[in-house]
């Protein structure tokens, strides 16, 4: 074989080699894009347990290969946000930090590093007003997953007052998805919303009139079948609000629910029903 | 024995046993607070409470009501009154109707660094406690909030700047309203829950609070200056009910006291750290420090606290505490040289 033909072997190895990988990684997004659907209708908290640690990491090796894959990284973000509101976060709190952390950091990969809005999140929040007004509907999974991780992970770190100085920006993301798909995700927007409103007194910026306001529209969007909603809301609200008569209607909506009442959508209910129960326990200490 | 006189003797154990039980979970003090679940606050007072269950054999503890869930200070003293709570974690605005003495150490420019506030705590703690005690309220510890500062929207860097400022006062507080009398300020007063919005609109262009608080309430994202001189340093303290405290048995009463010294003087470290910390912060978010422009300028300041401070007299405290606090102050810095922030 002649050097030139050597060369040009190589150079078509390569070529193909490159092809196919993209082919393998689109075929694997493609599969583990069915893997999340069926994940998220798995009723048996165990197993889904297991399955989502275990494509997390599978998921995080495609991501070597193909780092800017924007389905990958916000199944990233997301898988990262809800294992550890699901499975972590009510055992372990030090290990859901970390998770959300890295669901934030996937999450804000999704946005190009010179774009308007990724320079206003990492470091010119003075401009997010802007940016998010230039942002398309296109990008409300992207914010709002983002949006998820970045808060939930800000709710567990409360003595950092880096983190804290994060929450207008967390906070002004969440509003933009509820002005622009206040449907996308069970009314996810209002629902976070609520959370973040009812959890605090008006002192320190709480506003429990509003909390109320924002859980009753987000079961009104998701027709009380998103059962974490009513979970938040008896954990936020009706908690820091007293009113235990609430708290226990709210709760017993959730256990008296059938797991198949939203199908897509049977794990998250699953894991409120589990959540449901860690609550009441903890009536006499709320209460 | 037969087994008729054995089961009474059996129902008796279990007997004993519920009432052991049942004492057990007689001394529980429901304390409030504003502070959120997860902050330093209620990470301290969950560890108090944790070293009181142990060393008491789970004879005495506390039900934590965070977040400002049984309402605001004032809120949660009226149901103390009541006995519906029995402890709180209160600041100015609770220690104004506790004992309005107590709030000599929260007065303007007073201090000059936190060694002056320890050796002012020191030699006047116990007697504002016993200010406390005649009103009805045991004092766990002191828990301060922390230096509090002027943040503005308008560079501060000579008195005459401050003028200008449309300063927010939080309405009812005799200490900021005698401070920004002295300082010429025409502050706006309003409540607290109204400062984000005031700032908004432009009502108000100015505000003092503690970094930390700055950070926590969003103010920082509304003003552009901090004058990097503390205005004051507010004071915060754990109180317990007297009815309650003396309802406790003795050994109970020491455990609660000597932890609560304990406790409360971690939960003051640990809020200078996350202040020390929240200032950091709030330089990386663009907020710009401001300097007094002279000496002689920050000598200005410590007069106009001086005015301040008497025009409480009377108001909150008595003459007599204030010139005993100036001078124990006055010989303090004579043996202990220059200030270190």
């Amino acid at each position: 074989m002649t050097r030139p033909t050597i060369i040009l072997s190589f150079a078509c190895l390569l070529l193909f080699q490159g092809c196919f990988q993209q082919i393998a990684v689109g075929s694997l997004t493609g599969i583990m894009e069915d893997g999340f659907l069926v994940l998220n209708e798995e009723s048996d908290l165990a197993l889904a347990d297991a399955s989502i640690a275990s494509n997390l990491k599978l998921i995080e090796s495609v991501l070597k290969g193909d780092p800017g894959n924007d389905k990958l990284l916000l199944m990233a973000c997301r898988g990262y946000a809800s294992y550890a509101m699901g499975f972590v976060e009510d055992d372990d709190t030090a290990r859901a930090l970390l998770f959300y952390r890295r669901g934030r950091d996937y999450g804000l990969r999704l946005f190009p590093a010179d774009g308007a809005l990724a320079v206003a999140l990492r470091s010119d929040p003075a401009g997010l007003p802007d940016a998010l007004r230039r942002a398309a509907t296109s990008d409300v999974p992207a914010i709002f997953w983002t949006a998820v991780a970045w808060g939930s992970a800000i709710n567990l770190d409360r003595t950092n007052p880096d983190a804290l100085a994060e929450l207008p920006r967390v906070e002004a993301m969440m509003e933009w998805v509820r002005e622009k798909d206040p449907r996308y995700f069970y009314g996810g927007a209002d629902f976070f919303l609520g959370t973040l409103k009812g959890s605090r007194p008006a002192i320190l910026g709480g506003d429990t009139a509003a909390s109320r306001v924002h859980f009753e529209r987000a079961l009104e969007l998701n027709g009380g079948k998103f059962l974490l909603t009513y979970v938040y809301y008896a954990k936020s609200y009706a908690r820091q609000t007293l009113d235990s008569a609430l708290f226990g209607r709210l709760l017993t909506a959730v256990d008296t629910a059938s797991i198949d009442i939203l199908p897509e959508a049977r794990l998250s209910n699953a894991i409120a029903q589990k959540k449901a129960i860690i609550l009441r326990d903890k009536i006499n200490e709320f209460f | 024995m037969t087994t008729l006189t054995r089961t009474p003797l059996i129902i008796l154990g279990a007997l004993l046993l519920c009432a052991l039980t049942a004492s057990a979970q007689e001394h529980v003090i429901k304390f409030a607070t504003l502070a959120p679940e997860g902050s330093t606050w209620m990470n301290v007072m969950k560890e108090y409470d944790a070293a009181i269950r142990k060393e008491s054999g789970n004879r005495l503890g506390f039900r934590l009501y965070p977040s400002g869930v049984q309402g605001d200070e004032r809120d949660v003293l009226r149901k103390m009154k009541l006995g519906q709570l029995h402890s709180a974690g209160i600041t100015g605005n609770g220690l104004t109707t506790v004992s309005p003495s107590a709030r000599i150490l929260d007065s303007p420019f007073l201090f000059r660094d936190q060694k002056e506030i320890d050796f002012a705590y020191g030699k006047f703690g116990p007697e504002l406690e016993k200010a406390m005690d005649e009103a009805g309220y045991v004092n766990l510890g002191w828990a301060e909030v922390g230096y509090v500062y002027m943040f503005t929207n308008n560079p501060v860097r000579k008195k005459d700047d401050l003028s200008k400022t449309k300063m927010w006062m939080w309405e009812g507080d005799p200490i900021a309203e005698a401070s920004f009398d002295a300082l010429g300020i025409h502050a706006i007063p309003l409540s607290i829950t109204d400062v984000l919005t005031s700032l908004q609109t432009n009502l108000i262009d100015g505000v003092y609070t503690s970094p930390l608080a700055a950070i926590a309430l969003q103010w920082f994202t509304r003003v552009k200056f901090m004058l990097d001189l503390p205005l004051a340093n507010a004071a915060g303290a754990v109180i317990i009910s007297k009815k309650k405290y003396l309802e406790l048995p003795e050994d109970l009463r020491t455990i609660l006291t000597t932890n609560g010294r304990k406790y409360m003087r971690k939960l003051t470290e640990l809020s200078r750290a996350d202040n020390a910390n929240a200032l950091t912060t709030l330089k990386k978010n663009g907020i710009t420090f401001t300097q007094p422009s002279s000496e002689d300028e920050v000598r200005s300041y410590a007069g106009i606290g001086s005015t301040a401070r008497r025009k409480l007299v009377g108001k909150l405290y008595s003459q007599d505490v204030l010139d005993r606090l100036e001078s124990s102050l006055e010989e303090y810095r004579r043996t202990t040289g220059p200030a270190k922030k």
